[in-house]
């Protein structure tokens, strides 16, 4: 039987408890109303708000992975070394379209770029152009294929397929800093050269024929005699280039200029202007002949040591490729589709011979060169590796074109707001269910139900 | 409109040793034979140049020519290593039709020597369709036997290629012999015996 004092005392002790359950309630009711409430109405812009430095692709993702998990995150700013890669760019591209205000600064690299096209020509060559403002190496997927000075380009003489990368030369260990995707898919076809029997056809052919080009030919030899080796009728079908020597030529003109206009490359000789159509077609007029330089055929320019009818009056659509003295000595403009190169240089045959130890290679590389900047070669279907793959050819400008001008960082978001913790929502969750469970005990220990 | 072409220049190779100049008529002939058959621009003169000499660049093809022993100086040798090389065409022709075929034999070994070795050019070479068609190949000359002193007409012309390209042409068929006479006694043949000259230039200018 309880005491007289348990029986007054009881009554008070249950009260006690039954207000510190209803206080647990409410704190739980409270806890999940502040959670509710977190949950359905949106946080202020820029209440919350990272700021990150990261220096490399990789440091930058593992800060994106945290931001992209807090909802709570509605403006961010990150410090770079260097322009992100694609992906991580595209990652700041998608948090700035979730709502967030992304907004980044960088020491940036000078702009740079990164290009490649096939070159129309018998060897598998790709001409490379980068702006950079220091010397980078070049790779491709299997390995170092050459290097590019500060702002230069290259004409790398080899077969590049698939994706060709620059990184710093002075640090052999940095990740690429831009890339791009090469191939060859160019279909080349034969060269013509048409001219009287005579050294510099001859020479023109030995050239060309060195350099890897199958030329046909046509050399006049007396009136209605001629050497002809394969197809002499210009043709786009089978022609890249017609090199026209002299006026022997004039049986094929109208046929050289329909060739022409058609997507044909033509490559005129000093010559070669003394007939009407081909002047039509010609870069400018045919000057008055200059004397070749004595003794320079030796030397390190040695087209000086040639003699030269300059390109007079260039048309205002032909662009000036070589000059000498302020005489234009090759120019070149586009006819229809196709595109005519008029060379001022007479007997460049007197080169090969005559001039130094590279000579032969050096005037072979010119012929072939030339003709290469004027050959018809339609592009042809090949495999292109990992055509999904994101590449950077131009870091710099893409990373502004995604992001926007860089801006300073916000110096009062420099430690990361309270509010918006992501911890908070767990801790609310915690209270609730702590004072619900301890409510139920208390009531389940004192018999009520 | 002033033509800038360049025109073909017979040159004869003078060399140290032998007698370079054994056939001093062939140079005028060959130049009246390409300007009669052909429309290829040709000096009116021949020029002689030593083999030696820095000039032997100047001229893509160079006729040597001769009975005696030939010795090339090393300068020789080196310029017409470099001649070959940059893509000269040099005609050889056996001006010997003594006993033991002394130019012949100091000829070749000197040429594969600096050059390369000699080999038989078959009879069906482009050489002989380049210009007239010569269907048994290099025409024979009323001087040949025992031009190598072995009492033979040999049926080929001997050369050095190189891609494919004759460097250096080797006759034995005495055509110094053949083609050294005044030009206007052409009129008088009934077969030109220097027809065999033109195709050798146009090959030479076209191949």
């Amino acid at each position: 039987m309880p005491s007289p004092a348990d029986v007054v005392a009881r009554p008070r002790v249950n009260a006690a408890r039954r207000a510190l359950e209803l206080a647990l309630r409410l704190l739980a009711i409270v806890a999940l109303a502040i959670a509710l409430w977190r949950e359905l109405v949106p946080a202020e812009p820029g209440a919350v708000t990272r700021v990150a430095t990261a220096g490399d692709s990789t440091s930058v993702r593992a800060v994106l992975g945290t931001w992209s998990a807090d909802p709570d995150v509605s403006a961010a700013h990150l410090s770079l070394r260097d322009a992100p890669d694609a992906i991580t760019r595209d990652w700041l591209r998608a948090l700035r379209g979730a709502g967030a205000q992304v907004g980044w600064d960088a020491p940036l690299p000078a702009p740079a770029a990164i290009t490649a096209e096939p070159l129309p020509d018998v060897l598998p060559r790709v001409r490379i152009a980068a702006t950079t403002a220091s010397p980078v190496m070049l790779a491709d997927g299997v390995g170092v294929v050459d290097s590019l000075p500060a702002g230069g380009g290259a004409v790398i003489g080899a077969s590049v397929e698939g994706v060709v990368s620059a990184r710093p030369a002075a640090d052999s260990v940095r990740a690429p800093v831009m890339a791009t995707r090469v191939h060859d898919s160019l279909l080349v076809r034969r060269v013509l050269v048409l001219g009287m029997a005579g050294w510099e056809a001859r020479f023109i052919v030995a050239a060309l024929e060195e350099a890897g080009w199958l030329v046909d030919a046509r050399l006049a030899v007396a009136p209605d005699v001629a050497v002809v080796q394969g197809s002499v009728r210009p043709d786009t079908a089978r022609h890249a280039a017609v090199v026209v020597v002299d006026s022997s030529a004039a049986p094929h003109a109208t046929a050289i200029a329909r060739y022409v206009r058609m997507g044909g490359g033509l490559v005129l000789l000093p010559e070669a202007l003394t007939l009407a159509p081909f002047r039509a077609l010609a870069a400018g007029a045919r000057g008055s002949a200059l004397r070749a330089e004595p003794g320079r055929l030796a030397s390190e320019e040695p087209r000086h040591g040639l003699a030269l009818v300059p390109v007079a009056s260039p048309r205002p659509d032909a662009r000036v490729l070589e000059a000498r003295d302020g005489a234009v000595a090759v120019a070149a403009r586009r006819v229809g589709a196709g595109r005519v190169v008029q060379v001022g240089y007479v007997d460049s045959w007197r080169w090969r011979l005559a001039g130094r130890d590279d000579a032969v290679a050096a005037h072979r590389a010119w012929w072939s060169a030339l003709v290469s900047g004027v050959a018809y070669a339609p592009a042809r279907a090949i495999y292109v590796p990992d055509p999904w793959r994101p590449l950077d050819d131009a870091p710099a400008a893409r990373l502004i074109a995604a992001l926007g001008t860089p801006s300073p960082a916000p110096a009062s978001a420099a430690a990361p707001a309270v509010p918006g913790h992501p911890g908070v929502r767990w801790l609310l969750f915690a209270i609730a269910v702590g004072a619900l469970l301890a409510e139920w005990a208390s009531r389940r220990l004192r018999g009520a139900p | 409109m002033v033509s800038v072409q360049s025109t073909f220049v017979f040159a004869t190779a003078q060399y140290q040793s032998g007698d370079w100049d054994s056939a001093p008529l062939v140079p005028a002939n060959i130049i009246d034979t390409i300007a009669q058959y052909t429309s290829i621009p040709v000096a009116p003169t021949g020029v002689i140049v030593p083999l030696g000499s820095e000039r032997l660049l100047e001229f893509p093809f160079v006729f040597l020519t001769g009975h005696l022993p030939v010795r090339f100086t090393d300068e020789e040798r080196r310029m017409l290593r470099r001649f070959v090389e940059r893509g000269g065409f040099l005609f050889v022709d056996d001006h010997n039709h003594d006993i033991d075929g002394a130019f012949h034999k100091t000829a070749v070994e000197e040429i594969e020597r600096t050059v390369g070795p000699l080999r038989p050019l078959p009879n069906d070479h482009a050489l002989y369709r380049a210009f007239f068609v010569f269907e048994d190949g290099p025409p024979t000359t009323s001087h040949e036997l025992n031009g190598w002193g072995d009492n033979l007409v040999h049926e080929h012309l001997l050369a050095v290629t190189s891609g494919g390209r004759i460097s250096v042409l080797y006759s034995n068929k005495d055509y110094s012999s053949e083609w050294n006479f005044h030009p206007r006694t052409k009129r008088m043949l009934s077969v030109d015996p220097t027809r065999f000259a033109v195709n050798v230039i146009v090959h030479a200018l076209t191949r």
